[in-house]
């Protein structure tokens, strides 16, 4: 017996109505959630933060958006939406100084829509709509994978990161579902099964638009993945979730009928498009990647520190007892720089100041936090003097800790080693 | 790679991947594009920490489950000796704690009120997730 499945039309239609929900979601989202500004702003995209704007806004993305979903062919609303939530969105993220990634999705698929609703022309401006929206959908994941192969690298989905992730972000009680998914997932087999399902999901994403089977595949362990987050998470506000973007995983690759080259009409194009064109395309996305600055990137929507240039040995992710991220004391270990003469220690107090530690067998004039024969010693800094003594004395105490008995020097020199 | 260029819808397909990518690996985070970079970072520290609420049984608690709070100010808490190798934690988290119980503050708590602790807990995850310490950085009431 067959499974039932939808017909080109009704797979526009249902692809259509998800993108106007998910619209509507992420506009009540920009504008319902407060503002936490940053600073004091009176540039135009933070007046556009004011409570009449913000409803404006809303409305326009939703009526629009309604005009856009409830026929073919009307994708002139559709930019009128887009551009709305663009605004909505921005203007958001300008005041916090962050931006929420899980309101992407839904803008991201409409892009897609568009290029293929200006691509096509006849009756069938949906069919390419539907299937550009999947792959800008597919693009979206792609990023998250190559974001986690960039910045964790290759054995990323091993690390603890999937554990910690849902057990940091239990702000509540764990009870019922959520106790059971942090229970699961602070096992080690279940957290890095889920590490490395999810990673090697988003990695192929891509060929989501490409084969039903990965549409299929790869959809479901994504909205697994989101569902889990959903549950086992719940911060101080509530649930992390990303409503637009499992509907959408839904609406767009995993219904019947729908994601897959071969379901999808031959549309009759505009312009032909020559098989330079996706080369090209692709070979600038990968360019960019490649060439992207590994030192520069946000996260949780601020700008990490970017690391000096002039560090030779270049950043370290461990040097014995110290591991970035890592607490010493009161302060945060931001960075492990590797430079000629010395490890640089780059720590964040709580009170928001940086200060930044040598560990040299190279130098002289030794000081206070000196650990034997290793000088350690901190750089000019705005933090007080009591609050640079204190992790100071942290400092050397982990390190002095690790060393025990043995020689200082020929520890620092074994650590510096294995961490390269 | 030359089959998924053979039809027209392959051919746009592929051309908004690699437009996306490029453009948001160019420009970073400009509505709607990104690199979805959160959590890209891989986490090797098994130790990780978290604050909460915790009432007298050592229940934990939403901040916003309290609909008024006397607990102290971020600034006057106790700091609670970090355990070498321990993960900082994700920092809006805490903040988020900080801001929901500052919006819930008041001098008088009223009726009825119990009292409620605020904890640093540490779990290993290298066993288990096993807590392995809980440091009380607070004492003060609440009312839910």
């Amino acid at each position: 017996m067959s499974r039932p499945t939808l017909t080109p039309a009704q797979a526009d239609v249902v692809a259509r109505w998800s993108l106007w929900v998910a619209f509507c979601i992420d506009a009540s989202v920009c504008g319902v959630i407060p503002i936490s500004p940053v600073s004091p702003d009176r540039t135009l995209l933070f007046a556009l933060t004011h409570p009449a704007a913000r409803a404006s806004l809303i409305a326009v993305v939703a009526l629009s958006g309604l005009h856009f979903a409830s026929a073919e062919r009307r994708w002139r609303s559709g930019i009128v939406s887009l551009a709305a939530l663009v605004t909505l969105a921005e203007s958001r993220f300008a005041a916090n100084g962050f931006a929420e990634r899980h309101l992407f999705y839904g803008a991201a698929a409409l892009v897609g829509w568009l290029a293929g609703a200006g691509l096509t022309r006849g009756p069938n401006t949906g069919r390419l709509g539907r299937q550009l929206a999947l792959a800008a959908l597919a693009a979206v994941y792609t990023n998250a994978g190559l974001s986690k192969l960039l910045r964790g690298g290759p054995l990323w989905g091993l690390s603890y990161t999937t554990a910690a992730t849902v057990l940091e972000q239990q702000g509540g009680s764990e009870q019922g579902l959520a106790e059971l998914v942090v229970l699961a997932m602070t096992s080690r087999p279940v957290g890095i099964a889920a590490g490395v399902v999810s990673h090697l999901s988003e990695l192929a994403a891509f060929l989501m638009p490409f084969s039903r089977l990965a549409a299929v595949g790869v959809s479901t362990a994504l909205i697994a993945m989101h569902a889990v987050i959903a549950i086992g998470t719940h911060t101080h506000d509530g649930q992390i979730l990303f409503p637009s973007a499992m509907l959408l995983l839904v609406a767009l690759a995993l219904l019947p009928g729908l994601a897959g080259a071969g379901s999808v009409d031959p549309p009759q194009l505009r312009v032909d498009i020559p098989k330079s064109v996706p080369r090209t395309a692709l070979a600038a996305g990968l360019l960019a990647f490649v060439l992207h600055p590994l030192n520069r990137y946000e996260d949780y929507g601020g700008t990490d520190p970017v690391l000096a240039e002039d560090q030779p040995g270049g950043p370290l992710r461990r040097l014995g007892p110290l591991m970035v991220d890592s607490r010493v004391g009161a302060a945060v270990i931001e960075r492990l720089v590797e430079a000629p003469d010395a490890v640089v220690v780059s720590l964040r107090l709580g009170s928001g100041e940086e200060v930044a530690f040598r560990a040299s067998c190279e130098a002289t004039g030794h000081g206070r936090f000196d650990v034997g024969d290793m000088a350690l010693w901190h750089e000019a800094t705005e933090a007080s003097p009591d609050a640079v003594a204190e992790v100071g004395v942290a400092l050397h105490t982990v390190i002095a800790e690790a060393v025990g008995d043995r020689d200082a020097c020929a520890r620092l020199a074994a650590w510096r080693s294995r961490a390269r | 790679m030359p089959s998924i260029l053979q039809s027209a819808s392959g051919r746009a397909s592929a051309t908004v991947i690699g437009v996306y990518v490029a453009v948001a690996w160019t420009v970073g985070n400009l509505f709607p594009f990104s690199t979805f970079s959160m959590y890209a970072r891989a986490r090797w520290n098994s130790l990780v920490e978290r604050t909460v609420v915790v009432d007298e049984t050592g229940r934990a608690y939403a901040a916003s489950d309290f609909v008024v709070n006397d607990c102290p100010d971020r600034s006057e808490w106790h700091e609670c000796a970090a355990i070498p190798g321990t993960a900082a934690g994700i920092p809006y988290i805490e903040q988020r704690l900080v801001q929901r119980l500052a919006e819930h503050r008041a001098d008088a708590v009223g009726e009825p009120s119990e009292p409620i602790r605020i904890v640093r807990r540490t779990w290993d995850l290298a066993n288990g997730g096993a807590l392995v310490e809980e440091c009380e950085v607070a004492r003060c009431r609440g009312r839910r």
